[in-house]
């Protein structure tokens, strides 16, 4: 297989999963690209991440308090572990789009349980996603429709389904909006028992027809006595909804675009890609796993190598999977890793607002980029770790010595990199410092080990190294 | 059901004990508990992560142990105190996972993330720990279960070798059995551990779903249970006790939203003969309090359809045979009390026509 292959197989995986070990990529490269994207698409192949772990050794997991702010702990550790690298990307994807935090809802089980269903329906249908969606506990409380009744209507979740889970702004009128948020009133959430004294119970989805605007509605043009599962209907069927959640996908996975609320004025990246991702999105009854299918496999996608900023999770996610190490057992510190992304500006679980995060390069400010930078500088540093330990035994084994074998074979490692020109050349000033590496007796191995630890940290600190 | 009769005995839900709290008057997901002296229950609270940026062994809180007086009814449980808490240096624990009690009094607390038996006194004053990954393991054996006979042999479960050990008081290794497998005699991640009064040695066999019975030397006897959720049938079985008539009680917890479990009775010889399920229909002293204390959550609970999700174990992870007083103690792990059942042998049922 050629480096083109690995290369492209490396960018398959750092968008549709968290990056892949050079072993996996070999693996999957000579298995082939198009098999490969069969595969993580049918995500039910391999096994989900075994909770067991996390109940025994990490209880007070099961339903965290919000205070310490590390609810976020299991899924980090599903995140770290998955063999189903695409359904828990696609469980961050959505967590963007269906933007919910716990800083309202106060429970993080509640938007937890959003992710369960985001692995479950993430890829398969968006109408069938959308009812989920209108009916979640967590989603009810967030936007107000536990306000939303019959004789003093609440619009805030019929505003942001139309606004933002659907059509994005413009294609809509103010009594749309009205009529939407008419037909959901009566869906609600039962009562639950309070967290104190004895810890948190689960809230329930409750339809209260008492509580149900049953009249007529005119909307988007369609007049009837709609409920909450015929506006999803009406809106499914909408050109706007496919090409809003088209270009959500195409900036989530192909290329960094505008923020959202600048999408009405600024066309796409690539309007033919978005087309094309729309055309089968109508044609196959609004599949997201079609839609993937095609976008994976399509030009535009190969050919957007590094065209994304990573965003925190993905740093963090990535790094740690690529070193290995204690994250393969539940240890001690799970809550800790957890925290990271919010330390680089995604605090999982807990969105800033209903909008969700803002992408690209605003991921980056000064402290951002010092955390991101540290954070994975730290954990490459570290020698011990089995995913450092497995570059250097490939240096090793090619018996890299001069400087630019080992900066040319730390960067394909861990890309495969491009870097520019004169960020190699430095990189090349520095790893010669000390003169060649050599392998010959254990203590210059040792040397030329650490040496190779002080090469990659410099890379993962390289603007090169932010991008997917 | 509150009260159940079966076979002669009867089960008869006397009270709770407990409420989440990260100190003092309540627990931080106990995991294990033992009777000491003057009725004292020691409980071992895992607690929880919560503070980010500093070294991995300062990341807990809430972990620590408590020591309770139960009390004959409701109303009458008493905080006595608590010592140790997070932490890998003398007296402290990470993984809090088990805890036994010599004749002594002398408390034994098993780490089964430093893979670690720390003793204290029976005032909490730290004695002294010892590890238990032998000259011969190769890594981390997740010490989690601990259980003393009668002669003062400690019985030490390895969650990740899956092995069990004896020692003596001082730590030595006295004998090991058990490999990684479902054969008989097998383990797969063992955690609660006891022994009778006859001294054998019972085994809560976590992954494999069943409770094995095992001489002091280690030879298979018998086991209880199997996998799946029917009558008699076991999900993740974690703690297991036995009373003076041969009865054993087994704590397990069910796959089905992790929110409920269930401790499972069996006769002598493997009879299965009835589940509870908890059935705390009052809110115990302590939880009271706190209901009391804030209106809202007075209110809220008058607004529920029913306050029964209460009542159900969540992740029940130790269970105790009181012998003394002829009770029941199960740790209700994800609610952080005690329930306790009142066993009963001159029960007389009421005519079935009233």
């Amino acid at each position: 297989m050629g480096n083109n292959d690995i290369a492209l197989m490396a960018h398959l995986m750092r968008r549709a999963g968290f990056g892949a070990s050079r072993d996996e990529l070999e693996a999957r490269a000579a298995k082939g690209y198009e098999e490969t994207v069969d595969e993580l698409l049918n995500p039910e192949a391999q096994e989900p991440t075994d909770r067991i772990e996390m109940m025994r050794y990490h209880p007070w997991t099961w339903r965290p308090g919000t205070l310490p702010g590390m609810g976020a702990a299991e899924w980090m550790r599903d995140l770290l572990n998955t063999k189903r690298p695409l359904e828990e990307k696609m469980a961050l994807f959505w967590h963007q789009v269906f933007a919910t935090g716990v800083s309202k809802v106060d429970h993080y089980d509640d938007v937890m349980d959003m992710i369960v269903k985001f692995r479950k329906y993430g890829l398969s249908n968006y109408r069938d996603l959308l009812l989920e969606m209108a009916k979640d506990p967590a989603m009810i409380y967030w936007l107000d429709n536990c306000d939303n009744h019959a004789t003093a209507v609440n619009e805030n979740w019929g505003r942001e389904l139309l606004e933002l889970f659907s059509m994005g702004v413009g294609n809509y009128t103010e009594v749309d909006v009205r009529e939407c948020s008419r037909a959901f009133t009566g869906w609600t959430i039962k009562p639950k028992l309070p967290r104190g004294p004895i810890g948190r119970f689960d809230w329930f989805f409750e339809f209260r027809e008492e509580d149900h605007d049953d009249g007529e509605k005119t909307f988007l043009g369609e007049t009837g006595n709609f409920d909450g599962e015929d506006i999803i209907d009406i809106i499914c069927r909408q050109p706007a909804t496919a090409e809003f959640i088209c270009r959500h996908l195409y900036s989530f996975f192909v290329a960094d675009e505008a923020q959202v609320p600048a999408w009405g004025v600024t066309p796409p990246r690539d309007e033919a890609a978005i087309n094309l991702m729309v055309d089968t999105f109508i044609e196959s009854g609004y599949d997201i796993r079609s839609v993937l299918r095609v976008m994976f496999n399509s030009d535009f996608f190969k050919e957007a190598r590094f065209a994304r900023l990573k965003s925190p999770t993905e740093v963090v996610v990535s790094t740690l999977r690529m070193v290995g190490g204690s994250t393969q057992f539940p240890a001690p510190g799970i809550g800790d890793l957890s925290r990271q992304p919010n330390y680089m500006g995604q605090d999982l679980l807990n969105p800033p607002s209903v909008e969700g995060w803002h992408t690209g390069a605003e991921w980056i400010n000064s402290g951002s980029l010092m955390r991101r930078v540290n954070f994975a500088a730290e954990l490459v540093g570290d020698t011990s770790n089995p995913g450092v330990q497995s570059m250097i035994s490939r240096l090793h084994a090619q018996d890299a010595r001069t400087p630019e074998q080992l900066v040319d074979g730390c960067l394909d490692l861990l890309g495969p990199l491009e870097v520019a020109p004169e960020s190699r050349t430095e990189l090349i000033e520095f790893a010669a410092e000390h003169g060649e590496f050599k392998w010959d007796t254990p203590e210059v191995q040792t040397t030329s080990s650490e040496r190779i630890g002080e090469l990659l940290q410099l890379i993962v600190s390289l603007r090169e190294f932010q991008y997917a | 059901m509150l009260t159940e009769t079966v076979a002669g005995r009867t089960y008869d839900y006397s009270h709770s004990v407990g409420r989440g709290s990260q100190t003092g008057m309540g627990f931080s997901n106990p995991v294990a508990a033992a009777i000491g002296k003057d009725d004292v229950l020691f409980v071992v609270n895992r607690g929880s992560e919560g503070i980010s940026n500093v070294a991995w062994n300062r990341t807990g809180y809430g972990a620590r142990v408590s020591q309770i007086k139960l009390g004959a009814n409701a109303g009458e449980e008493e905080f006595i105190g608590e010592f140790s808490k997070y932490g890998n240096g003398n007296g402290e624990f990470i993984w809090g996972s088990g805890v036994a009690i010599d004749g002594l009094g002398n408390v034994f607390v098993v780490d089964e993330w430093l893979n670690r038996v720390t003793v204290f006194d029976q005032e909490g004053n730290y004695q002294r720990d010892w590890s238990t990954v032998g000259s011969d393991e190769t890594g981390p054996n997740g010490a989690s279960g601990i259980a003393i006979d009668g002669e003062g042999n400690l019985f030490v479960t390895d969650g990740r070798s899956h092995t069990v050990k004896r020692f003596t008081p001082e730590g030595k290794l006295l004998a090991s059995w058990g490999t990684h497998g479902s054969a008989e005699g097998e383990l797969d991640s063992p955690w609660g551990i006891t022994v009778d009064h006859e001294g054998f040695v019972y085994v809560a066999d976590f992954k494999n779903h069943r409770v094995q019975k095992f001489t002091a030397d280690g030879n298979f006897v018998t086991q209880f249970g199997s996998h799946g959720t029917h009558r008699g049938q076991l999900t993740y079985p974690n703690s297991v006790a036995v009373d003076p008539e041969g009865d054993v009680y087994i704590c397990d917890w069910s796959e089905n939203g992790w929110e409920q479990g269930r401790v499972h009775i069996f006769e002598k010889d493997g009879r299965f003969l009835t589940s509870l399920t908890g059935d705390a229909q009052q809110l115990s002293l302590w939880a009271q309090m706190t209901v009391d204390a804030n209106d809202d959550y007075g209110k809220r609970r008058r607004e529920v359809a029913s306050t029964e999700p209460e009542w159900r174990f969540a992740q029940p992870t130790a269970v105790v045979y009181d012998a003394k007083n002829g009770r029941l103690v199960v740790a209700d792990t994800q609610r952080s009390r005690f329930q306790i059942y009142d066993k009963q042998a001159t029960y007389l049922v009421p005519q079935l026509n009233l």
